[in-house]
């Protein structure tokens, strides 16, 4: 389930071609025919071919919209991938035998919320992602599959560092489901640690960003 | 303490400079901001993590939209000063309340800046400041 077709194009290219897979995506959101129609072309001409065979479909409704779950249950999926920064509603949740798997841009259950990266670093702890099964709650969902630690990447700047990570999403699902359908596949539990974090003022931002800058100036980070 | 290792010195720089800018918009040096609490800030038993949300969530966004409406303002201020007392603790998310409030402040109009609440609020983050400046001198 994807709100924009970018990711959409990298999960499908990134997950396609997982074994006992059967991947079907979900383009959903008010404008998201004119997010579509802005795409690079690739993933547009990719959403064209997934579209005429049936694997990608498209609507203009939100989730919870009572045609969208209708067409979300028809399907009886097992596990729903979410690469949307919008909550997910509980409805859709729900339409998921196994439940629904978010990629989250920090190390969960320490850096549950908004701009976790950001803090980890302002709190000279490590930097990472996080894949869990969502619940109704903000980064609260028990069972976490992936946790792993990132150092964030060289670039101009901290905020197109974690745009790259973000842009992993496909990567990080691939080695959560790998994970999951291990034979000794054993999650980590939420078990409610950790703390939630909301947006950052410009104040605390620039010494992120300063911090940042020397960890990548002096090769701390890779 | 807010920040670990490394990271003390720049936070301890950015405090500073951003306390000089206040001093500016206050005309208030550094160092003499009054260190009594304001009166209700903080009051015992009070669920700092719950106002934190609520101010965060709701009414930083609210007044963000719409910085004019006075009842909006009144009520962020009303939350950021529950803060006072967390703030001066080692979790920053509760000084970044502050920070958020000051850079509110900051962009309003000065005839809203010099209102009895806001002045207080600035007055009140000059003092977390000194508090934290101080102890991040004194760990250098």
């Amino acid at each position: 389930m994807c709100d924009a077709p970018g990711p959409a194009a990298r999960l499908w290219r990134g997950l396609g071609g997982l074994p006992g897979i059967d991947l079907r995506l979900l383009l959903f959101g008010a404008g998201i025919l004119g997010r579509v129609r802005r795409a690079a072309p690739a993933d547009w001409r990719l959403a064209a071919r997934l579209f005429v065979a049936r694997r990608l479909a498209a609507t203009r409704r939100g989730l919870e919209h009572p045609a969208t779950l209708a067409w979300l249950r028809a399907r009886r999926p097992e596990i729903g991938l979410y690469a949307s920064t919008a909550l997910c509603p509980r409805p859709v949740i729900d339409g998921f035998a196994r439940g629904v798997l978010s990629l989250h841009l920090g190390l969960l259950p320490e850096y549950r919320g908004r701009s976790a990266m950001e803090w980890s670093i302002l709190e000279g702890r490590p930097t990472g992602v996080t894949v869990f099964f969502l619940d109704a709650g903000i980064d609260t969902g028990r069972e976490i599959v992936l946790r792993r630690e990132v150092r964030i990447g060289p670039g101009p700047d901290l905020a197109a560092a974690v745009r790259r990570l973000a842009r992993r999403e496909a990567e990080f699902f691939r080695e959560a489901l790998v994970r999951l359908r291990s034979p000794g596949y054993r999650p980590v539990e939420h078990d409610g640690r950790g703390r939630r974090f909301y947006a950052m003022s410009r104040l605390f931002g620039g010494v992120v960003d300063e911090a940042a800058a020397i960890s990548r100036a002096s090769g701390a980070c890779t | 303490m807010i920040g670990r290792g490394p990271h003390r010195p720049l936070l301890r720089t950015a405090l500073e400079r951003r306390r000089r800018e206040l001093a500016d918009l206050l005309n208030d040096p550094p160092g003499a901001a009054s260190r009594d609490p304001i009166p209700g800030g903080g009051a015992a038993g009070e669920d700092a993590e719950e106002t934190l949300r609520r101010l965060m969530v709701v009414q930083w966004p609210a007044v963000r939209r719409a910085p004019q409406d006075g009842a909006a303002r009144d009520a962020y201020l009303a939350l950021v000063a529950r803060l006072e007392e967390a703030a001066r603790g080692s979790d920053p998310r509760f000084l970044d309340a502050w920070n958020h409030a000051y850079e509110a402040i900051a962009s309003w109009p000065a005839a809203l800046r010099e209102e009895g609440a806001a002045r207080r609020t600035l007055e009140r983050y000059a003092a977390l400041l000194d508090h934290h400046v101080a102890a991040l001198a004194g760990a250098a």
